[in-house]
């Protein structure tokens, strides 16, 4: 038999289990990429059932079809756009009626839909009934009950989508009341989108809704004059907004549906219950905070502990590797740049990549935790007034103190946040955080110039990044995005134990899409960068005769207000753009001496002041590779330029700054 | 007529008060009763007398024309007026009502003072309901604005932000407009929903707010805009 294919989406608002649905459906193997031009995630997997091949896309968690947030966007464009063969929403049951918002949304535009009310364990648990039956006779739709984190009722969930599909219905009224259903009415008459049911067009328009306005306009442009006058009428006549009344009729409806279907209405106090007593320690008045700085150090700990030595077990592995490859080309009698390009080049390339997995895999391990268990609201919840005068968001703290760590996983960490502007501006200032990477460059000058204070120095510097990156927030925050604040609307789910499953499958989704996007473009930076300390050819490698060394010098001279103009300084600076860490080896290298040798060799090139200036400079100047092609992956390459550009800016400034203020004291 | 400057205006309103007070106005009076020096007088009562506004009378005395009698008691009643808005009805003190008086009036529309002249008449109407409000003004200038939790506040004075941890109000609607406000709807804050504040984060902000048998948390910002109802 010849299988016959379609294709459906999930939608449901977030916290209604969709993803557990999703990998129960597809058995866990998804594609994961992006959504056409933006960062949010996009999950496809396929399962056979009968004679059919479906395909399923997971839309992101959304609560209404306004099209406001880029979610929402996303959502309703492949609803509307894509047309597929119909939608599964997710509810959790135990919320029923602001779940079911959503559900009578896409009822009302007549998409083709099955509700699968989920979580229906927690609904049973409280002896309650919810008569499906009558649901799915009111909404004209299949409705199917599964408990997806034990992956009950799935097999009748896809029976549901293969048969329940094929049913032809009609879009689902909602009495809005006479007054508007006069309304309704006479703009319905005038209106036609090819496509869209023209009753929920002229609901829409009555909504406000731009894009649908646009889109009738150009099928006839008075209809603009005609939207504007039937709302006034009604907005006099029902003596407040349209938008109120349309959504407070919707909610109507629906309370009065809940009432109507679930048997021992569900009192919701008592299903918090818990939750509420957990809520009580974790974000209590005195031990919130406490509580949310352990948490932190916590994820810290484990991210950068756990993952330090594997880290550097992949290191010691790309290390051996490099040398026995190159070894190995030796014997044979290869060429002395093949056994540099092996080594130097691709499989320190691939190390560099590798390098930064164990803390990426961790990380998101952590938040998977963190979101899985509702935690993750709760720390927003916590610190939104502090980074909220820091001109950021709640979320952003998270990013912030990847940041220290590694900014990979910081800037990373900022998909998190559900504003665009404040994700981006986390991702520009996430750099100024002082990774560990650039601990060894700190502890390299300040031992050497400052042993008494060592400790003073390098938290200085930890400081002044912190300090920069408040200002350089605000000042990006007024010139690009405007004083407008994001507004925080956000649920706070009840808790739950995150499922081992779950969380896995969440983290290898995230990895991976980070070692297939972010990688490549590291692999062929380091390549660059290979060629660049090799050409041209016949020169010692990373010698001052090499472009890269010639380059070096030709920039030099820029540093010399700063105290290090001389070539070595310069591309000890280029190559920390490979990683921060690599200043430290590539000063080893230029001077001809081991790590040890290498603090009296420092000593007579730099005074204590140029020491300071290039250990500030090291902080600010560009982020390394990595962090760049992170920044790339997560923006456009517009903000990867300007974050490129102002630090390099921001760093020479201070460093020159730095350098010139203290001659005149010292 | 043609406008005149605020200080001009100011010339011919003290011209005014000073010839009601003594029946003739002079310029060493004039000049003390503004703080200025008598050249300067001279020099602005020579440029109303160009304007026609004003008489200069033998032996130094002022005089205003009927044009000039008729705009300065314009400009003194709009004085007046906003000396009682800011005084009684505001509650600022006398000394800084009437200094900000003469400066407010002079820039002011026509409609905006015939509204506030409306709103005076609106209060004056009914005394006992004047002293409510003023008195219970001035008690929240003095209680500041963490304290509204009063049991007299009408009903659309209170919000969401008024709420204490525990306490139940009931959603009369959502001010402002566009995205906040549609975001608040379509979450389930629609007239007629019942509101619970459950908890204020440990630094002030946001709360946590139970609707519709879920956790949402909102900025107190947001939460001003969510009219309430005691139940």
């Amino acid at each position: 038999m010849e299988t016959k294919k379609l294709k459906i989406g999930l939608a449901g608002n977030p916290n209604s289990g969709k993803s557990t649905v999703f990998n129960h459906l597809t058995g866990g193997h998804a594609h994961v990429g992006n959504w056409p031009g933006v960062t949010v995630e996009k999950k496809e997997g396929k399962f056979q059932f009968q004679d059919y091949e479906v395909s399923v896309v997971d839309l992101p968690g959304i609560y209404a079809l306004t099209a406001y947030s880029m979610d929402e966007k996303i959502a309703r464009d492949f609803i509307l756009r894509e047309k597929p063969d119909g939608i599964v929403v997710i509810i959790d049951a135990s919320n029923l009626e602001r779940n079911l918002y959503l559900a009578t949304q896409l009822l009302e535009l007549g998409t083709n839909v099955i509700l699968n009310l989920n979580m229906m364990d927690i609904v049973r648990n409280k002896g309650m009934a919810i008569d499906t039956k009558k649901l799915s006779q009111i909404f004209g739709v299949a409705v199917v009950e599964t408990v997806a984190s034990k992956g009950e009722g799935i097999e009748e969930l896809k029976e549901a989508i293969v048969n329940g599909l094929k049913k032809k219905r009609d879009s689902l009224r909602i009495d809005y009341g006479e007054d508007i259903e006069m309304e309704i009415d006479r703009l319905e008459k005038r209106v036609s989108i090819s496509g869209y049911p023209s009753r929920w067009v002229a609901i829409k328009l009555l909504e406000g809704d731009r894009e649908i306005l646009e889109m009738a306009m150009r099928e006839g442009e008075a209809i603009e004059f005609q939207t504007v006058d039937s709302k006034k009428r009604l907005e006099e006549h029902l003596g407040y907004d349209l938008e109120t009344a349309l959504v407070e009729k919707r909610y109507a409806f629906l309370s009065g549906l809940v009432k109507e279907s679930v048997a021992k209405r569900l009192d919701l106090m008592e299903r918090l219950d818990i939750s509420d007593r957990i809520d009580r320690i974790l974000v209590n008045r005195y031990l919130g905070i406490p509580i949310f700085l352990g948490m932190m150090w916590l994820v810290f700990q484990s991210v950068f502990t756990l993952g330090g030595p594997l880290s550097d077990g992949i290191e010691a592995l790309m290390g051996w590797l490099g040398e026995s490859a190159s070894a190995g080309i030796g014997s044979l009698g290869g060429p002395k740049w093949l056994s540099s390009l092996f080594s130097d080049g691709i499989i320190s390339g691939v190390g560099s990549v590798l390098v930064f997995l164990p803390n990426i895999l961790l990380l998101f391990l952590a938040i998977a935790i963190l979101e899985a268990s509702g935690y993750m609201a709760r720390a927003a919840f916590v610190m939104d007034r502090f980074m909220h005068a820091l001109g950021l968001h709640g979320k952003s703290f998270i990013p912030m103190l990847m940041g220290f760590g590694c900014n990979i996983p910081g800037i990373m960490a900022a998909r998190t946040m559900e504003s665009e502007k404040d994700r981006i501006l986390t991702i520009l200032v996430n750099p100024l955080m002082s990774c560990s990477a650039r601990l060894p460059i700190y502890t390299l000058f300040a031992g050497a110039f400052f042993a008494e204070n060592q400790g003073w120095v390098v938290f200085s510097l930890y400081l002044l990044g912190i300090i920069l990156a408040i200002i350089v927030a605000r000042i990006f925050k007024g010139l690009f995005f405007g004083a407008e604040v994001s507004p925080l609307i956000m649920e706070l789910p009840p808790y739950r134990m995150p499922t081992v499953k779950g969380v896995l499958i969440h983290m290898w989704e995230r990895g991976s899409l980070f070692l297939r996007k972010a990688g490549t473009i590291i692999f062929l930076g380091v390549i660059l960068i290979w060629l660049l300390a090799s050409l041209p050819f016949g020169v010692e490698y990373a010698s001052k005769e090499s472009f890269i060394g010639q380059l070096g010098s030709s920039f030099s001279p820029l540093f010399k207000p700063a105290g290090f103009g001389f070539w070595q300084a310069g591309v000890a600076l280029l190559f920390g753009i490979l990683a921060k860490e690599v200043v430290v080896g590539t000063f080893g290298t230029l001077y001809g001496v081991e790590e040890a040798g290498l603090k009296e060799v420092i000593l007579t090139h730099f005074t204590p002041l140029s020491a300071y200036a290039f250990m500030v400079m090291s902080l600010i100047y560009i982020p390394c590779i990595a962090a760049i092609a992170t920044i790339k992956r997560e923006t456009n390459w517009k903000w990867t330029f300007l974050t490129v550009a102002y630090s390099l800016f921001l760093g020479w400034f201070l460093a020159v700054g730095i350098y010139q203020i203290g001659k005149i004291f010292l | 007529m043609e406008a005149l400057t605020p200080s001009l205006e100011d010339y011919l309103e003290a011209i005014w008060t000073i010839s009601l007070r003594d029946k003739v106005a002079r310029v060493k009076d004039i000049a003390k009763s503004l703080r200025v020096s008598t050249p300067s007088v001279v020099n602005a009562l020579n440029v109303l007398l160009e304007k026609n506004l004003i008489k200069h009378e033998r032996y130094g005395y002022i005089e205003l024309t009927d044009q000039g009698a008729l705009k300065a008691k314009e400009v003194d009643e709009h004085h007046k007026l906003l000396f009682t808005l800011l005084n009684e009805i505001f509650g600022i003190n006398a000394g800084i009502a009437s200094k900000d008086a003469c400066k407010i009036e002079h820039h002011l529309s026509k409609e905006t003072i015939k509204r506030i002249e409306q709103f005076i008449q609106f209060l004056e109407e009914d005394q006992e309901e004047k002293a409510f409000f003023t008195s219970r003004f001035k008690d929240f200038v003095e209680k500041g604005e963490e304290d509204m939790g009063d049991k007299k506040v009408s009903k659309a004075d209170f919000t969401l932000r008024d709420l204490k941890p525990g306490e139940k109000g009931k959603v009369i609607k959502i001010k402002g407009k566009g995205n906040l406000k549609k975001r608040l709807l379509d979450m389930g804050i629609v007239p007629g929903t019942e509101i619970q504040l459950k908890k204020v984060a440990p630094l002030g902000d946001p709360v946590d707010i139970l609707v519709k048998g879920y956790h949402l948390s909102l900025r107190k910002g947001e939460a001003r805009d969510i009219l309430l109802e005691k139940v």
